[in-house]
């Protein structure tokens, strides 16, 4: 009986074995090389199930590929923002997608996508730390990429606290480029859109305010300090003119901060600042007070 | 097969986060002190101060702002007013011995204006101040803010009294 039982499941084993192998067995033997470690095998091998008549057209030879070719990016390409294989993977990806009717793969697919999509959101705002004029435009196409990947995962995704991240990052990355180039209005005025847009999606959000006080204050100041020696009277007062006019456009987002915001020492210099600037010394003063108070306060 | 790449898919998904490089910082400098140094330096070079004065350097006195003292030093000091060159002091107390072309006194020491005006009475120094009705006790050069902007008001027979002639830019901006 147990003897029979065993020549049962023997016969099973092998018909789903021979089954499996029939079906595809490129993708197999691709999984296998990859099981072994041996990307660069199992890279070609799924590249041949790719063209091959009978496994080219099962989404599971398609997710393979894709798997594979993650990661190949994983292993050698995190640190390449252009990573073919990454854009390889995602295509790969795309492709099991469409081709999965039953929807046997899809999260799977969905996983790795989700995965390759935050290594664009990364990649997105690591740049944002190093670009100059040049390269400016790079964080947001990486950023674009993120959105576009995240929405075949998630058609209704909400992007806004990605939005908000990204935006920060870019303005914060103009006014770097400003402060490091004070006659490059367009940086200037470039970190303000992307801080405006943080507003439009919250504009409560707190360290967006707090951008706009330094950004616009700041340039107050640089507008005050490029007065030298060779300045003359009748320009003098213009150019502490402009000032004021950049203290008076940070002076309600100071408030709002101030106002609004978990108190802290900076919101506290901000408002203090810009009023200072705009010769309310009253106000100034009251401020100061209250800030020393606070400091007192936080230390015991 | 199927199932340990779900797995792995899994394991590795990144962590979305974690980016600050809050590196953006108020600038903290004292404007209203820079432009109150700024306008001294104007004052100094577009004002004519009579020939025995213009001797040894060309000393300028702030008394009772340190944030005005610091701008000032940084900003000119040591740098030539003519065949003269600046030098900024800070001051506790109105000079009397020593000419200064240019005393800036700080309201915190508005008490002091009277002694400054009785004790620098025969001397060419240009006596600034900084607060409403300043002029009519006595001050030659008063700072004002006109709608958050620095200006200032003058009374130039003072001024000349102290043989001291304002240039037509200083008349020229002057206000009130």
């Amino acid at each position: 009986m147990k003897k029979g039982i065993y020549i049962l499941l023997c016969i099973l084993w092998v018909t789903i074995q021979s089954a499996a192998q029939s079906t595809h067995p490129l993708t197999d033997e691709a999984t296998r090389l990859f099981d072994q470690k041996d990307l660069k095998s199992a890279q070609t091998i799924i590249q041949k199930a790719l063209n091959d008549p009978k496994e080219k057209g099962d989404s599971y030879t398609w997710y393979v590929a894709g798997f594979i070719q993650k990661e190949i990016y994983k292993a050698s390409e995190t640190n390449n923002r252009t990573s073919p294989a990454r854009k390889e993977a995602v295509r790969l990806l795309e492709k099991s997608i469409v081709l999965d009717s039953k929807r046997e793969h899809t999260e799977m697919s969905h996983a790795a996508l989700r995965y390759l999509a935050v290594s664009y959101f990364n990649d997105g705002l690591t740049r944002t730390r190093e670009i100059t004029k040049e390269s400016a435009h790079e964080p947001e196409e990486l950023y674009t990429e993120f959105r576009r990947i995240m929405r075949i995962i998630n058609p209704s995704a909400d992007f806004n606290e990605y939005d908000k991240q990204i935006f920060k990052a870019l303005g914060e990355a103009h006014y770097s480029m400003w402060e490091n180039d004070s006659k490059d209005a367009a940086a200037a005025a470039k970190a303000n859109e992307y801080f405006q847009k943080v507003l439009i999606i919250d504009d409560n959000d707190c360290e967006a305010l707090f951008d706009l006080v330094i950004l616009n204050y700041n340039q107050g100041v640089y507008k005050i300090r490029s007065i030298d020696l060779n300045t003359d009277l009748s320009d003098l007062i213009p150019m502490q003119e402009s000032a004021i006019r950049y203290f008076n456009i940070a002076l309600p987002y100071a408030e709002k901060c101030f106002e609004n915001c978990p108190k802290k020492v900076e919101y506290y210099k901000g408002l203090m600042f810009c009023n200072r600037s705009l010769g309310k010394e009253e106000r100034y003063l009251e401020l100061k007070n209250e800030l020393e108070q606070f400091v007192q306060n936080q230390k015991r | 097969m199927r199932a340990r790449l779900y797995a792995i898919c899994a394991l590795f998904l990144l962590l979305i986060g974690g980016y600050s490089a809050r590196a953006q910082k108020l600038d903290e400098s004292d404007t209203r002190a820079l432009i109150h140094a700024n306008f001294m330096y104007q004052f100094a070079t577009n004002c004519n101060w009579p020939a025995e004065s213009k001797k040894g350097k060309f000393y300028i006195g702030v008394l009772g702002n340190a944030d005005v003292f610091e701008a000032a030093k940084e900003k000119f000091g040591a740098k030539p007013v003519g065949s003269q060159i600046i030098e900024v002091v800070s001051l506790t107390e109105i000079p009397t011995t020593q000419l200064f072309h240019i005393i800036l006194v700080d309201k915190s020491k508005k008490a002091e204006l009277p002694k400054a005006l009785r004790e620098l009475k025969n001397k060419s120094t240009l006596i600034v101040t900084n607060w409403e009705g300043a002029l009519s006790t006595g001050a030659h050069i008063n700072f004002k803010s006109l709608d958050g902007s620095i200006r200032y008001e003058m009374n130039e027979n003072a001024i000349l009294d102290r043989k001291i002639t304002p240039g037509v830019k200083i008349i020229q901006w002057k206000v009130g």
